[in-house]
């Protein structure tokens, strides 16, 4: 192994950048770790103790910047040495990684000099992204807000704005959208079909637009909301307008809503509106039982029956719920009593496995609170975490983007002899984690082996298309070679769990 | 050109009105930091509606963006950068002392709410550091950083003439990663809350006196010069906004139960992670002064 620092003298940067730096570093090929530090005496201790005897190290003042990498050979240690390089050039340059980007000073800047964008993507903190959708709206352009911390009377401004200018505006914390055929924020690449999505729920769009995929047929859009749209305070604002954006829709024969916790007054207003509309139209509130369907307006129990009634309608054939089959072997997992813990990327699928398991007679936890996962999982019950809630991810990426935090948690799922079953979701698609199965399968093969003969079942389900650059085939391959069971969908996968902790030999749906 | 108002700014602009003459030496994605041509404080300009930190002023960022190595003046209220509209800085301006946001607060049983506040994992870790798991530099760092921060505080708690304050405080000073590192966040998490508490008499004056000398003795190479900075104005009991705002509201927890975890919850997030760490200094001094274990005599 190779320890060596390099000094970037006076090179002063913002810590996010900081931050960016050190992951980029990290994560090449032949880099064990890599850190970013300002070169003070005490970050000169510390990396000296840490084992970073490189006599460059003397010379860092705190306003030099010190890498410091950890590689296992020297041509790795170049690489990044160049990398580093690469990444300083750009942020001293001003200009994007990629060259076909242009960076502009400002918003305004960028509107000015390409009249014809008709769409501003905002990723800034929340406290300034009011200030850019509405200079976005005033220009007459579509908003996507991906930001969040954005305040709820800001959110119903915008939005009652945006009615108003005929303009859309996708959020705030908006994970995805499809306009076009263009995804937006996290997206799975999805053929384009008849199907339009509306949704405050980026995951569940995403799961639903995967399973259609799967069934060969496509979305015209998918208008995203924002996760608070159907609160008693919004009002739903962003959903009506993309209902009536998707009823004119001439691309669109079907219309699905997929969102989590509406208002029940929205909800209810909702269901005024969407009986009026000529189309049939599919409804899934995540985590909760459906509602009493009616003609022309069905709701879904899980996601799986709203794209599969989705897909009914526009084959215009009887939904028809699957055949239940007998559940095949689990390999040489005996089913053990103990706990269920579920570990998710983010709260909607968390939920709709929640209330399937819950719906299954299993006891579910869903902890409000950081856990500790420290040579075990705290508590005794059955639990199902978001681990890509604010909690955990203050300062660090999400969970959708790197699995650090995730992984670490798997390894102590498997150091508690009391956990039995770990339900698992993998989110694949543009924006998320470019290749995820291999750490995660190597995570679970090293934490295996610690474990020892005390026996717990992995499942995972993988929400993810073939188009998809993380190729969906080679991910769930990985997953079912490292003994993970792999159902077809995130629903299919919570009622296997459910099952085996249920029943033993249980059932499939 | 007509200036522009701007109503959000370190009051002590207007109580010393420093003539300021230099230049814009940095400017990150959320603020640019102004460097004087002779010796004298940084300033910062942050965009509109952005927290306030020490001798900073909130600007319409779109409208007047700086750009390095533009030359900068303030004099009286008046800010002039080149290209762009001047700004004057009407009215009083926001007090950032922490007299100012701990009057007539009420510390006592404020243990219980201390104990309900959700912590981000990195806060947790810096309280906790013997539960962290691995070994990478940035676990060593965390360990190192939270081992010697329960070391200040137990200092901070002893007796008013056992050993000095500096090493306690150089330990941290320049610690970890960030343009201000952790360890500096940690102490000025530490001086708020020492600050507020000692005025509540649940803290010896004499060691928050000494603590508050050991950070002005630190030298100048120390830490990097942004953390130099604040810890400068932390020593004259000025702070960034979100900080005073949490200390306070550990005062006021009767008032609103939910007022703490919301001012935490904002407090972390301040930069990569420099609200984390302000938070674990404030919330080890916060919980240690309100324990009832009281100085020893």
């Amino acid at each position: 192994m190779i320890e060596r620092v390099i000094i970037s003298k006076g090179s002063y940067h913002d810590s996010a950048f900081l931050m960016r730096l050190s992951r980029e570093i990290s994560e090449l090929s032949g880099v064990a770790e890599a850190v970013v530090l300002m070169g003070t005496e005490m970050n000169r201790q510390l990396l000296a103790d840490a084992g970073f005897k490189d006599p460059e190290l003397e010379q860092a003042t705190p306003m030099d910047l010190v890498t410091a990498i950890r590689a296992e050979a020297q041509e790795n240690f170049q690489a990044a040495q160049q990398d580093l390089a690469r990444l300083l050039k750009v942020a001293a340059a001003g200009v994007g990684a990629n060259q076909s980007e242009r960076i502009y000073d400002n918003l305004a800047a960028a509107m000015q000099a390409q009249a014809d964008i008709n769409l501003v993507s905002i990723a800034v903190p929340g406290q300034y992204a009011v200030y850019l959708s509405d200079q976005a709206l005033d220009a007459g352009k579509h908003v996507f807000l991906f930001s969040n911390n954005v305040a709820i009377e800001d959110e119903l401004r915008l939005k009652q704005r945006a009615r108003e200018l005929g303009l859309l505006l996708m959020g705030p914390d908006c994970g995805t959208a499809w306009l076009a055929g263009v995804g937006l924020g996290f997206a799975n690449r999805v053929r384009r079909g008849p199907i339009g999505l509306v949704g405050a729920s980026g995951t569940g769009m995403q799961e639903i637009a995967c399973r259609l995929h799967s069934q060969g047929l496509g979305i015209s859009q998918g208008i995203g909301t924002g996760s608070a749209d159907l609160s008693a305070q919004v009002g739903g604002i962003m959903t009506e307008a993309g209902i009536e954006l998707l009823a004119n829709d001439d691309q669109t024969q079907v219309i699905v809503l997929v969102a989590k916790h509406p208002a029940p007054a929205v909800a209810d207003r909702l269901h005024q509106i969407l009986t009026a509309i000529d189309k049939p139209v599919v409804v899934r509130y995540l985590g909760q039982s459906p509602r009493v369907s009616v003609a022309g307006l069905s709701y879904a129990a899980d996601l799986d029956q709203a794209a599969s009634l989705a897909a009914a309608f526009v084959r215009k054939k009887k939904y028809q719920q699957p055949d239940i089959t007998p559940l095949a072997m689990l390999g040489t997992e005996a089913k053990t009593p103990g706990r269920l813990i579920g570990l998710f990327g983010g709260g909607s699928l968390a939920a709709e496995a929640a209330m399937l398991l819950g719906e299954a007679g299993l006891e579910i936890e869903v902890p409000d609170h950081p856990l500790a996962f420290d040579g075990g999982v705290e508590g005794s019950a059955h639990l199902v975490i978001d681990a890509g809630a604010d909690f955990y991810t203050v300062g660090k990426p999400h969970p959708m983007i790197d699995q650090t935090l995730r992984c670490q948690m798997i390894r102590a799922v498997f150091a508690d002899p009391k956990v039995s079953l770990l339900l698992l979701d993998l989110v694949l698609g543009d924006g998320a984690h470019p290749d995820p199965a291999p750490e995660l399968t190597e995570t679970i093969f090293q934490a295996r082996q610690q474990r020892g003969l005390h026996p717990l079942l992995v499942i995972a389900s993988v929400s993810g298309t073939d188009l998809d650059p993380q190729d969906l085939k080679r991910q769930i391959l990985l997953l079912t070679s490292a003994g993970v069971q792999v159902p077809a969908s995130s629903a299919r996968a919570a009622k296997l769990a459910a099952a085996v902790m249920t029943k033993g030999a249980g059932h499939v749906a | 050109m007509t200036p522009i108002p701007v109503h959000r700014f370190d009051r002590q602009f207007v109580e010393i009105l420093p003539d300021f003459k230099g230049r814009v030496a940095r400017v990150y994605s959320h603020a640019a930091i102004l460097r004087p041509t002779h010796q004298g404080p940084l300033i910062t300009l942050l965009p509109a509606s952005q927290d306030l930190v020490p001798y900073g002023i909130s600007i319409p960022w779109d409208l007047v963006r700086p750009a390095v190595d533009q030359q900068v003046s303030l004099h009286g209220r008046l800010l002039t950068l080149p290209a762009g509209q001047p700004l004057q800085l009407e009215g009083a301006g926001v007090n950032l002392g922490i007299d100012a946001f701990c009057k007539n607060l009420d510390w006592a049983a404020c243990r219980q709410e201390l104990a309900k506040i959700p912590l981000p994992i990195r806060t947790r870790d810096l309280l906790d550091p013997e539960a962290l798991v691995g070994h990478g530099i940035e676990q060593e760092i965390v360990r190192t950083a939270g081992s010697r921060l329960r070391k200040l505080i137990e200092r901070l708690f002893g007796p008013e003439d056992c050993e000095p304050f500096c090493p306690f405080v150089s330990g941290l000073a320049g610690l970890g990663p960030g343009s201000t590192p952790s360890g500096d966040d940690l102490l000025l998490g530490v001086a708020a809350a020492a600050s507020a508490m000692t005025v509540a008499g649940l803290m010896p004056h004499g060691n928050l006196r000494k603590y508050l000398a050991a950070l002005e003795e630190l030298p100048a190479d120390a830490t990097t010069e942004t953390g130099r900075e604040m810890i400068a104005h932390a020593v004259r009991g000025a702070f960034p906004e979100p900080l005073l705002r949490f200390v306070a509201s550990l005062g006021r927890h009767k008032e609103n139960k939910s007022h703490v975890s919301r001012q935490a919850a904002r407090l972390t997030r301040i930069g990569n992670h420099s609200g984390c760490d302000m938070l674990a200094g404030a919330l080890a001094l916060a919980r240690r002064a309100t324990s009832g274990q009281g100085a020893p005599t």
